[in-house]
């Protein structure tokens, strides 16, 4: 004899449970064959949440809902859901509203009324991103935002902060200066060690730092040298800084916002300029 | 590399050092490039005496070359020989170097060589004779009483080739080169279609070149003493064995068969001598070399560049010579220890400061010979390590470190976009802004790889990058105008104090004139002196600015 619904979704559940990854469709078949019995014992489950379905490559496969979990989604929509799940498709990078949209195919109005619903029950949260500080994107509540959402390190509260990177820097150079040579584990412990930031940095950050140094022809890289073996790439001070005071921008002129349109006898000419009237006369 | 304020600075300096009508004439040949003097007195309108004056003051003080072109008979009318001028632009913006000139003469002979120089700068070229007559009027002696020593300073001078015989008056051009006589207008608008490097600029210098190459003596008789001092100092002869055939050779057997008195003669009153300015930027290019080396390196290395420089310096045959020729280890080791600061170095100091020069990421010495145990110094790559290092202080001063850095980024990763240069750069915030600061004066350059037909921004990519030979253009071009401008404010400060300067003159006069028999009917008001403290005070700021813009002028246009 068939068995009846009660049993079917009791060994529905359990084949759930035997695999926590996702319950493929295909295995679903197999073990139950009585389509019209499954689909059912599905339809009953997914009204009162205890199912959920993804979607992984092209498979379908379904989930049990953990009983906690099931309470928070007790008595949300259909269209709740949708949302939820896209966002949740989306992890830690978050989706835009306009996206949503997109996604779901609901209104503005229907997306607006379950992301309220969502984000009252602690589902969902909405995180400003440094791309586009008006634009929020929705992600679940527990994820952590990615480095593309937040910036990384270098960001306090979505806004890119200069003066911590310039006391980042400040130390590392200060702390080249004392050892002569270090690579960037070195550099990175010390500075890790010394405690003026509770941000985690990472050896990537660290680079970061260490390449702008660079750039700004403070440090320079060196292969090896001292203990560190040929093929470590390290840091020294540089010895051929960029020169602090130039000819050019030593006189008027060199610095002067309007020195193309200065022309003897013009509107701005070096007979009646102000720049050189205060220069000559300090 | 003449750029638009570099041609505006040669009228401007013409003008202050010899006047309006001079100026009107350099005007004529800076903005229009070679011209015959029928051409040259329509466009600046001068009356034939003083066109004829003002062009003998140029070519005296060789900022204009005469030069002969040939030209092919049309139908049965014979060949023509015509004259033509060019401007020596490089020569005219030396007249401003004349105290790094003095300068450098002292530093090396002495007072007796800056006195002789400073009157061949003077007066452009001048007889032995009129020489030992200017020195001896200045000193208030007997030309007889003073010769000695002037032909004595002068062997020196020739020796150390800081003066040579002047060039032929009117050399001629081959009439197979008068095909590429450079384009007598250049289209207007042609030098903005073509980018900021104006090729028909290149062609006339390279015209130029060609010209005062025909000019120049041959080298041995470019510092070949007068005959009556033959025995004082031998010149340098060049290692070259010369084809007896030659010129010179051939010269010199008419001059033996002369009577030797009449020709030393003609050889003290008609050759004329000049300052040869070329010798003069190769001590003042050796010296940034040296400076150069310091700052990137140390002391040490600098005493070693110092040494080989002079070793070398006398066998380089051009004013931007690239290489010099090498040095075995051996001759480095001996020119090194000849010098005084370097007597006391060990041998193995020396050979670790010679691998450090030559080590890859420094480059400025360059293995050369067989088995590579000599050493050439590359000039070229030490200048331009000089050029990048004074453009990167440009840009930090002018645009603030953000900016320099962004500007360092792209000249050494090429192409960026904007977002990979803001994380790079660590300048999310304000890249765009700090971008187009750049973009403005022209230091970065963008470019839109449009992926729509329609060129949609939004859909296009936008790549900068660093044109650094836009940048050196836009270098020296600031450097001219900016010593253009300070120039101009010279002159109309003078002029708007010129009736208290008249005063000080008229001072002057009376007190040179009277010693004290004749008390001054003039004083000055204390408001006058304050003037008059005033003005000094500014000559001395613009002259010194200006002195040290020509320095990166130099080390832009001349090195
Ligand atoms: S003269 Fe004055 S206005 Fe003209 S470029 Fe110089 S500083 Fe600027």
């Amino acid at each position: 004899m068939a068995p009846g619904l009660g049993e079917t979704i009791n060994k529905l559940l359990d084949l759930c449970r035997a695999h926590p990854d996702g319950l493929p469709q295909r295995v679903l078949d197999e073990e139950i064959p009585d389509l019209e019995m499954l689909s059912q014992a599905l339809n009953f489950l997914l009204s009162k949440q205890k199912l959920v379905v993804f979607t992984q490559g092209d498979n379908i496969v379904y989930k049990e809902q953990s009983a906690d979990v099931a309470v928070k989604f007790k008595g949300l929509s259909s269209e709740d859901m949708l949302v939820y799940q896209s966002i949740e498709a989306a992890a830690n990078q978050g989706i835009w509203t306009a996206d949503l949209k997109r996604r779901t195919n609901l209104q503005q109005p229907q997306i607006n009324k379950a992301l309220k619903n969502l984000e009252g029950r602690s589902l969902v949260k909405a995180v400003k991103t440094v791309t586009n500080k008006n634009r929020k994107v929705y992600m679940l509540f527990d994820l952590t935002p990615s480095r593309e959402v937040t910036g990384g390190a270098w960001y306090t509260e979505q806004d890119y902060d200069a003066e911590f990177v310039d006391v980042v820097k400040q130390q590392c150079l200060q702390f080249i200066t004392r050892q002569g040579l270090a690579d960037l584990e070195a550099i990175a412990d010390a500075i890790k060690k010394s405690g003026i930031t509770q941000v985690e940095l990472g050896l990537e950050e660290f680079k970061q730092i260490m390449d702008t140094l660079v750039l700004d022809g403070d440090v320079e890289e060196t292969m090896g040298g001292g203990t560190y073996s040929s093929d470590t790439l390290c840091y020294r001070v540089a010895k051929a800084r960029i020169p602090e005071t130039s000819a050019l921008t030593n006189v008027p002129c060199g610095i002067c916002p309007v020195l193309h349109e200065c022309q003897p006898g013009g509107l701005v000419s070096p007979e009646t300029c102000v720049y050189f009237n205060d220069w000559l006369s300090f | 590399m003449a750029t638009a304020y570099g041609r505006r600075l040669c009228c401007d300096l013409i003008q202050t050092h010899f006047g309006e009508f001079v100026q009107k004439v350099v005007k004529c040949l800076v903005y229009r490039g070679p011209l015959a003097l029928a051409d040259i007195a329509r466009f600046s309108e001068l009356n034939p005496s003083t066109l004829k004056s003002s062009l003998l003051v140029l070519v005296q003080h060789s900022c204009v070359q005469a030069y002969k072109v040939e030209h092919e008979g049309v139908g049965s009318a014979p060949p023509r020989v015509s004259t033509s001028y060019v401007p020596l632009c490089d020569n005219i913006l030396h007249r401003m170097r004349f105290p790094k000139f003095l300068l450098a003469v002292r530093e090396d002979l002495g007072e007796e060589a800056e006195s002789l120089v400073e009157g061949l700068l003077e007066h452009g070229r001048l007889t032995l004779e009129q020489i030992t007559q200017r020195t001896a009027a200045k000193a208030g002696k007997t030309e007889a009483e003073v010769v000695k020593g002037v032909k004595e300073t002068f062997a020196k001078l020739v020796a150390a080739r800081f003066i040579e015989r002047c060039p032929a008056a009117e050399p001629s051009l081959q009439p197979k080169d008068s095909n590429v006589e450079p384009p007598k207008k250049v289209p207007r608008g042609a030098a903005k279609a073509r980018g900021p490097i104006l090729s028909a600029q290149d062609t006339v210098s390279e015209v130029v070149q060609r010209i005062l190459k025909a000019a120049a003596p041959d080298e041995t008789d470019r510092f070949r003493l007068p005959i009556s001092m033959a025995g004082m100092s031998a010149p340098i002869v060049d290692n070259e064995t010369t084809d007896p055939s030659s010129l010179p050779q051939k010269r010199k057997f008419e001059a033996l068969k002369m009577d030797s008195k009449t020709a030393a003669a003609v050889d003290e009153k008609e050759v004329l001598w000049r300052v040869n300015f070329e010798q003069f930027l190769r001590k003042l290019r050796h010296q940034t070399c040296v400076d150069m080396v310091r700052t990137r390196l140390d002391a040490g290395a600098a005493i070693i560049l110092s040494a080989m420089l002079q070793a070398t310096g006398n066998q380089e045959t051009s004013a931007r010579q690239h290489h010099s020729v090498p040095l075995s280890m051996d001759a480095i080791t001996q020119a090194v220890r000849s010098t005084p600061d370097g007597q006391h170095m060990t041998l193995e100091r020396i050979r670790g400061l010679v691998a450090q020069l030559a080590s890859d990421g420094v480059g400025f010495l360059a293995k050369a010979g067989e088995g590579g145990n000599s050493y050439a110094i590359n000039m070229h790559n030490i200048i331009e390590a000089r050029q990048r290092n004074e453009v990167e202080g440009i840009v930090l001063q002018r645009f603030g470190r953000e900016c320099c850095r962004i500007y360092r980024l792209l000249a050494i990763k090429g192409q960026l976009e904007q977002k990979q240069i803001g994380e790079r750069a660590m300048a999310p915030k304000n890249v765009k802004e700090l971008l187009y600061r750049l973009l403005k004066e022209q230091y970065v350059q963008v470019q839109e790889i449009a992926k729509t037909s329609e060129h949609i921004a939004s859909k296009s990519i936008y790549l900068w990058k660093v044109n650094y030979r836009a940048v050196l253009y836009r270098v020296l071009d600031d450097l001219y105008h900016a010593a253009t401008n300070l120039c101009l404010r010279h002159a109309h400060e003078i002029q708007k104090e010129q009736e208290v300067l008249g005063l000080v003159d008229q001072l002057d006069a009376t007190r040179d004139a009277g010693d004290g028999a004749q008390v001054s009917h003039v004083t000055l008001t204390s408001a006058q002196q304050d003037q008059v403290k005033r003005i000094s005070r500014i000559t001395k700021i613009l002259d010194a600015s200006l002195l040290k813009l020509d320095d990166a002028i130099l080390l832009f246009h001349d090195f």
